[in-house]
């Protein structure tokens, strides 16, 4: 199948395709612009593999070049000394002509703009990371190639003291690997025993990923394809109360892109240039991720799904103070707000936002994340600051909703104009959400 | 979505109401955008929730506005999905034909229906994935006897190759459309079928939807 799965019209043009399999990965050669060097810089401080799997890098078919590792984390020096990839990062210009370079399609303007870079640069190359100056400095927008590191501390899951982020994060990514092997590796030869509950898990999980972010090829080899099966089937043995639930492959899957494209280098565009032990490092830092921006988020999914009830309560009292006349005509049409949004919340706008966009407006709400990164780190920005985008986005949509009506209404909610949205249009949606913030917030406090 | 501008209120002499049920994973929304747009997506997303889409079909010289929900397989959604029976004169109860544990499932989904759509409603049972034919592991007669005994329409359809998929809509809506005919014909009074002339709208008057189903999706 393509590289880019696509709508097929008319059934005869579908090639033998079966349900079982639509993870036919990309074809490689039209990327060569994945570097041929190792992943892991030698001596970088943390991304040396903890685990002792082989890094051997692969052999490229395509000649080397072009796209240098990014350097990593807290190496000052390794900074200092590669200038030519701050110059690249993400800039079409110089990049090779054949793969899009997923920093480019990420970042935008402000986000390349070289002072900016330099204060991230500088902030994450501390000895001590000021976690509080790299969420101001993160709310209005990350550069792509600092996402990675940036999310995982404002997640409090990378230690904000550069000399302890290699041996922590080793051993994190030990733990979930050890816990890995425990319910996948060791059973595989004997006939996998598992309970009634897991079965269902999993059966869900394996319905599920092949149909995560279906136009993104990076997704879609069948390593990370694995990858995604077992880090959303272990959060989901690890969360019995809520289980996994359709959709969390669509959260976990912006984290693993994310993660990736750190492990990997920018230029990477399917998994055949990443080693195996990068991929696995990342799936390990996804799962804690996933597992701390969930913490915020837990009662969104447990049964009945409270959290999305109180989110969606809580956005019709805002909406009735900012524009009373859409909720009345919301509700004139035999809708709820419920029905209308539903997968907003319960998505966090992935499905009704381009990826970059998507990715653009999760910088502020980690930024606006809980407390130093305890528990609950989704909180805050994923549950609060997203209810009062959600009602912005619906102000803006105001006059279009309130002249259709009933399923015409419906229908428009679902082929939602934001999905050809440029970052100018998401930028002023989160302005105008902090407006809403400030100017209610106060009065109502925050959602008991 | 469906094809026609959203400004248009379209003329149709019946609007009928449908739900797609079943399994995750089994076909729903693929049979939807067939049925609606003729089109196949090897990728379609989960549905979170409830998806909508419409088309208009001519019988016996009538026009029937199919509106059709098209709702998330996962219990964790049943909730919300569940809301969507009410004012459905009709169902696609969807398993896969190569999944023996989404036909297992079917006898719980009908539980589900009785418990909250109307008692008239016209369900149909389809196994969808024909095309997978090596991989079967629900035997055509083995479902049959099953509709059989619950009393269900049954038919097969792949909606990768849209064998079989207009001929379901075709059948159940001709079905709905028999037994409007027929209540018409035997019924004096009525205000009771004017209950959903317009009734797009999901929640529909308690006891009139009650009363009158499956006409409670119909008429001009
Ligand atoms: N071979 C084959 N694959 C199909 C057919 N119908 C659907 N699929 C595939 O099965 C997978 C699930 O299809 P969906 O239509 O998304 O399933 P669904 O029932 O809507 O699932 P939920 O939204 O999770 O409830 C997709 O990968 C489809 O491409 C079919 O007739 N034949
Ligand atoms: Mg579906």
């Amino acid at each position: 199948m393509a590289a880019v799965p696509g709508v097929v019209r008319a059934a005869a043009s579908v090639p033998g395709a079966s349900a079982a399999d639509d993870g036919a990965p990309p074809s490689a050669e039209t990327a060569p612009a994945r570097a041929a060097e190792r992943v892991s810089p030698v001596g970088s401080s943390d991304d040396g593999e903890s685990g002792g799997d082989d890094a051997t890098p692969r052999e490229d078919a395509a000649g080397p070049v072009a796209v240098v590792r990014e350097p990593d984390a807290a190496a000052a020096s390794a900074v200092a000394s590669s200038g030519s990839s701050a110059s690249r990062a993400g800039r079409a210009a110089d990049a090779p002509l054949t793969a899009p370079v997923i920093d480019a399609d990420f970042d935008d303007e402000r986000a390349l703009s070289p002072a900016r870079r330099r204060h991230f640069e500088r902030c994450l190359s501390a000895e001590r990371v000021e976690v509080s100056e790299l969420r101001r400095l993160s709310w209005s927008g990350v550069p792509h190639r600092f996402r990675a590191r940036t999310w995982q501390h404002l997640l409090g899951y990378r230690p904000a003291e550069s000399s302890s982020v290699a041996s922590t994060l080793a051993r994190r990514r030990a733990e979930y690997r050890e816990d890995s092997r425990r319910h996948f590796r060791a059973k595989s030869g004997s006939g996998v025993w598992r309970t009634e509950s897991e079965q269902r898990i999993l059966r869900q999980v394996l319905v599920d990923v092949p149909r995560t972010l279906p136009s993104t090829p990076l997704i879609h080899t069948p390593a990370v394809q694995r990858a995604l099966e077992r880090l959303l089937f272990l959060w989901a043995v690890r969360h019995p109360a809520s289980g996994y639930v359709q959709g969390m492959n669509d959260i976990a899957a912006p984290l693993l892109l994310v993660f990736l494209a750190h492990h990997a280098g920018a230029g990477c565009k399917d998994t055949s240039a990443v080693p195996k032990a990068a991929l696995l490092a990342a799936e390990a830092d996804v799962f804690h991720c996933l597992t701390r921006l969930l913490d915020g988020l837990q009662d969104h999914y447990t049964p009945d799904q409270p959290g999305i009830q109180r989110v969606l309560h809580r956005l019709r009292e805002l909406l009735l103070r900012i524009d009373r006349p859409l909720v009345e005509h919301i509700e004139a049409q035999g809708f709820t707000l419920m029905q209308l949004v539903f997968p907003w919340i319960n998505c966090l706008l992935l499905r009704e936002l381009p990826l970059g966009l998507a990715l653009r407006l999760w910088d502020t709400y980690f930024a606006e994340g809980g407390g130093e990164g305890g528990a609950g780190a989704g909180g805050d920005g994923f549950e609060h600051f997203h209810t009062y985008v959600c009602a912005a986005i619906l102000a803006h949509f105001s006059a279009e909703l309130r002249e259709r009506e009933k399923t015409d209404m419906v229908e428009f909610v679902q082929s939602l104009p934001t999905r050809s949205w440029r970052t100018r249009d998401l930028e002023a949606t989160v302005a105008q959400a902090y407006i809403y913030k400030s100017s209610f917030e106060g009065a109502e406090g925050h959602l008991a | 979505m469906a094809a026609a501008s959203s400004s248009v209120d379209d003329a149709y002499d019946y609007l009928f109401k449908l739900v797609l049920i079943g399994d995750s994973g089994v076909g729903k929304t693929n049979l939807l955008s067939q049925f609606a747009r003729s089109e196949f997506n090897l990728a379609s997303k989960a549905t979170i929730g409830v998806e909508f889409a419409w088309k208009n079909v001519t019988i016996e010289g009538d026009v029937i506005k199919a509106q059709i929900w098209d709702t998330a397989g996962q219990e964790r959604y049943r909730a919300i999905t569940n809301a969507y029976y009410r004012g459905a004169v009709g169902a696609l109860l969807v398993y896969d034909i190569a999944k023996r544990v989404t036909f297992d499932h079917v006898e719980a989904w009908l539980k589900e229906v009785r418990e909250h759509a109307d008692s008239k409603i016209v369900v149909m049972l389809v196994g969808n994935k024909s095309d997978l034919s090596q991989l079967r592991q629900v035997s055509t007669d083995e479902a049959q006897e099953l509709a059989k005994r619950e009393g269900l329409a049954f038919i097969e359809t792949s909606a990768l190759t849209k064998s079989g998929v207009d001929t379901t809509f075709s059948r159940i809506l001709e079905e709905i459309h028999r037994i409007v005919k027929e209540q018409e014909l035997d019924r004096g009074d009525d205000d009771a079928a004017a209950v959903v002339a317009d009734g797009e709208a999901v929640v529909v008057d308690d006891d009139k939807a009650d009363a009158k189903a499956p006409s409670g999706g119909c008429c001009k």
